[in-house]
């Protein structure tokens, strides 16, 4: 499998990023339910949801024994079995693939804890890349406001907030978020995000995401899409 | 991403495919070395705590796809390279490992991984002070494993659907990952040994050759001990 150019698929890959709690899970079950009330099939993926690989991240995580070397190496397992099994099936199958948290996650998580930046993208290079890339922008304080007021579930296997390389003591992650914010940015410039306001409410930015996807369904598909049903009322 | 060069112990590799007789060299090895007061740690492939029986899980249900099959044994490798073989050699011991990253190599390059890819993915690991190669036919190999059992699925390389005779795959995936393991063998400079000689041939040739590198090291001759000076 060589890295596809996104058109080499029939299926159409959509990727969201951004800090947790910036609201791409909830952006994506939307989206999700918009195309198929719509008739168009859209399968939702995300990080660390691997069959095989989820539960070895979980149980590391809670025994503490990732490396940063072998953080990113799970990730980069846990992103190539879904890869493999779920996203390049389902866009050959031309489902629309929606994933939340893409390669980009992993540049800025793994840089975050000191892994070389080129040697993680090389890592990545079989990726295909993304039809469209939205990212859900906030700032870090708005972020850490939302993760301590939402209740989360502990388990970590599925979404909630990546706790840092280091303590988890409020001011170091406070300055984890500021970083990884910045690391964001600086991919968004370089890899054409499209941002989103994460401050908006949300049919806000609901509509904003469906605006510019239905302009690349419409292209690919040759086929009509509305962007209003669910949000007219 | 930069390795770290292992020191002060010594880390010697064994290396070649299933049926090749390279884990009974590496247990002789060990023995030999024991016998002579080192300090040895043996360690195997796909092992480690953090992913080994994920990787086997995944190996049974058949669910491992090429680029999953080889970063998840990355994943192992890695986490056996820093918990186990690094501070074994910082403590100067002599390290055994029963397959390195060439197997890696060989078998990702058989699945048809660009072999540039696999090469950087596994740059975070130093090179063996020496390193085995089992040299060994498809046809010798399969008869010593059909001795006990019959071939894996992912030891056949049933996945890459080469042929669907489980025997016939064997011999065809045999020959890719040994294609791969000649090549480096020149590139690497691996020490090739022919592992269709009796046993115990191979096993002086064995000695022979870690003799040579403990010497050069330093470890002090008829002993194996003393380390590094």
């Amino acid at each position: 499998m060589k890295a596809a150019a996104p058109t080499d698929w029939p299926g159409l890959l959509v990727a969201i990023e951004g800090l947790d709690g910036a609201g791409k899970t909830t952006q994506i079950e939307l989206l999700q339910r918009w195309l198929e009330f719509q008739c168009y099939s859209a399968v939702a993926t995300r990080r660390r949801e691997s069959k095989l690989l989820a539960k070895s991240i979980e149980r590391a995580r809670e025994t503490k024994s990732l490396t940063p070397l072998t953080y990113c190496l799970i990730h980069l397992a846990d992103f190539s079995e879904r890869l493999e099994t779920v996203i390049v099936p389902s866009l050959a199958a031309g489902r629309i693939v929606l994933v939340d948290q893409y390669i980009y996650t992993s540049f800025v998580r793994d840089g975050l804890r000191g892994i070389d930046a080129a040697w993680v993208r090389r890592l990545y290079s079989f990726a295909p890349k993304p039809d469209a890339v939205f990212f859900l922008r906030l700032t870090a304080k708005e972020a850490i406001r939302r993760a301590t007021m939402i209740p989360r579930t502990p388990d970590l296997s599925g979404a909630g907030l990546d706790p840092g390389p280091a303590s988890r003591s409020k001011r170091s992650h406070e300055k984890y978020m500021e970083r990884q914010a910045e690391a964001y940015d600086t991919l968004a410039r370089e890899f054409d995000f499209i941002g989103i306001d994460g401050q908006q409410p949300i049919p806000l930015q609901q509509r904003s995401i469906r605006k510019v996807l239905a302009r690349v369904i419409r292209k690919k598909y040759r086929a009509p899409i509305a962007v209003t049903p669910g949000l007219d009322a | 991403m930069p390795a770290t060069p292992h020191k002060p112990g010594l880390l010697i590799a064994v290396e070649g495919t299933d049926g090749s007789g390279k884990t009974t060299q590496a247990h002789h090895l060990c023995d030999w070395l024991r016998e002579r007061g080192a300090s040895v740690v043996f360690t195997e492939w796909c092992s480690s705590k953090l992913v080994s029986k994920t990787i086997k899980k995944g190996k049974r249900l058949g669910l491992l796809r090429p680029y999953t099959f080889s970063t998840m044994h990355a994943t192992d490798f890695a986490h056996r390279l820093e918990s186990e073989i690094r501070p074994a050699l910082a403590k100067g011991s002599i390290v055994i490992a029963d397959r390195y990253l060439y197997t890696a190599l060989a078998r990702d390059a058989a699945r048809g991984l660009p072999a540039d890819w696999v090469r950087s993915l596994y740059s975070f690991a130093h090179p063996p002070h020496l390193t085995f190669y089992f040299r060994v036919s498809g046809e010798i190999a399969l008869s010593r494993i059909l001795t006990s059992r019959q071939p894996k699925y992912y030891e056949a390389g049933m996945d890459l659907g080469l042929h669907e005779d489980l025997y016939e795959s064997f011999r065809r995936f045999h020959a890719r990952v040994t294609d791969a393991y000649d090549r480096m063998a020149r590139s690497d400079r691996l020490v090739a040994i022919r592992a269709d000689l009796p046993v115990g041939e191979q096993r002086v040739l064995v000695r022979r050759a870690v003799e040579r590198l403990l010497k050069e090291n330093g470890f002090a001759p008829g002993t194996a001990k003393g380390g590094p000076r």
